[in-house]
Order: structure tokens, then C-alpha cells, then sequence
């Protein structure tokens, strides 16, 4: 399969996920430590894919949504953002909404 | 490339943005790692963003550093319009770098 195939199905198998270094629990960035510390913080569920456990994805990212920085997140198949965002979203306490209407969207 | 990357960053900015308020922090020494300009943090203010979302912003700044972010390891983005500046008047820390990159 193509990587970019590949990575477009992993955007569609669940309602957020986020690509990060390392996972949630072990975070090896302190920008996706943070932005994943931050999704986990509205208490709703979210998928992760460990960069450094996908090469191919973590080489072709950037390309998939013209986006060069690391981590991304995206709901609905769509990219919000990098880790600035989220937090940024927190901080205007609109991330859980929107993490809420993603997971409703995403069964619905 | 010169050979202040700060001053390069902020300078562009500022001729792509006309900002009302423009902060670019080399944060390279606080992470691991011999290099001294990979982690900068930029916080710019300005009326350009009244009509964009935030991830346009963020991408209108990856494009406009599309080169330079082939060099730099991080750049943490702080975009706000002049309102939203009034309101806040200061931009969230960096993270530390938990272990490796």
C-alpha cells in the first residue's frame, strides 16, 4: 500500500489522532508530550501513532497535509493543528467541545 | 541563511506581516543537543489575522519559513490579532524536551 493511502486510512479510524514522538505515556518531545497531555486532559478518548514506530508515515506526514512540524492532530480526517493549536484551544476552552462534536460526528 | 537566525525570522515577519508586536526567542539552550538555533518560539501580533482562522495562520508561517524549518528543529507559533493580544498580553511557554528530540 501506499504510504500516503496509509496514512489517510489511519486518519479515518478514529475521530482524533494525533501523530506524536513517542506515545502518551512515554512522550520523547515536550511538544507532543504537551499536546497530547492536553487532548488527555478534556477526558475524551483519542487514537495516537508513534512517529518513531512508523518511518514511512513519520517521513511522509509533512507531504499528506502540507503541514512540515510534528506532532499533528486531526479530527474527522482533518488536520486542526499542530500542539500550538490545541493548547490554544484549551486556553479558549473550546477543545473539549470540539473533541466532543469530532467523536459524535465520527459514530454518527 | 544568515548567520543570526532570530534576527532572520524576526525580519521576515516583519515584512510579511506588519506586525503590531513581534517576539521571536532563540529557546535552543534550554534542549539537549550541540545545536544552538534549533528551538525558537515566535509570537506575533497583527491586523492580517483579524480574517484567518488559526491553522492558516500557522500555515501562512510555515510557508513563509518553509526553507528555514529544513534547519530549525522547533518552532512553537503564538498568532494573535491585536484584540487578542489586548486580552492576554503574553504567549504560553515553551514545553522542555521530555528526553531525546
Amino acid at each position: 500500500m501506499d504510504v500516503l493511502e496509509k496514512i489517510q486510512k489511519q486518519v479515518d479510524s478514529a475521530a482524533i489522532v494525533i501523530y506524536m514522538k513517542g506515545t502518551p505515556q512515554f512522550p520523547q518531545c515536550g511538544f507532543s508530550a504537551r499536546a497530547s497531555q492536553t487532548l488527555a486532559s478534556t477526558g475524551v478518548e483519542f487514537s495516537y501513532i508513534n512517529l518513531f514506530e512508523e518511518p514511512e508515515v513519520f517521513q511522509s506526514l509533512p507531504d499528506f497535509a502540507d503541514w512540515p512540524t510534528f506532532p499533528q492532530i486531526y479530527f474527522n480526517s482533518e488536520l486542526v493543528g499542530g500542539g500550538d493549536i490545541i493548547v490554544e484551544m484549551a486556553e479558549q476552552d473550546t477543545l473539549k467541545a470540539a473533541m466532543e462534536e469530532a467523536v459524535e460526528k465520527y459514530n454518527g | 541563511m544568515t548567520d543570526n537566525m532570530e534576527n532572520h525570522l524576526k525580519t521576515q515577519l516583519e515584512a510579511a506581516l506588519k506586525p503590531d508586536y513581534c517576539e521571536v526567542v532563540n529557546e535552543s539552550s534550554q534542549h539537549s543537543g550541540p545545536a544552538t538555533e534549533s528551538h525558537f518560539k515566535l509570537v506575533v501580533v497583527s491586523e492580517q489575522f483579524n480574517e484567518m482562522k488559526l491553522i492558516d495562520r500557522h500555515r501562512f508561517i510555515n510557508k513563509l519559513f518553509a526553507e528555514e524549518l529544513s534547519h530549525i528543529h522547533a518552532l512553537a507559533m503564538h498568532t494573535y490579532t491585536p484584540k487578542e493580544w489586548q486580552k492576554r498580553q503574553s504567549a504560553p511557554e515553551s514545553p522542555e524536551c521530555s528526553s531525546k528530540s
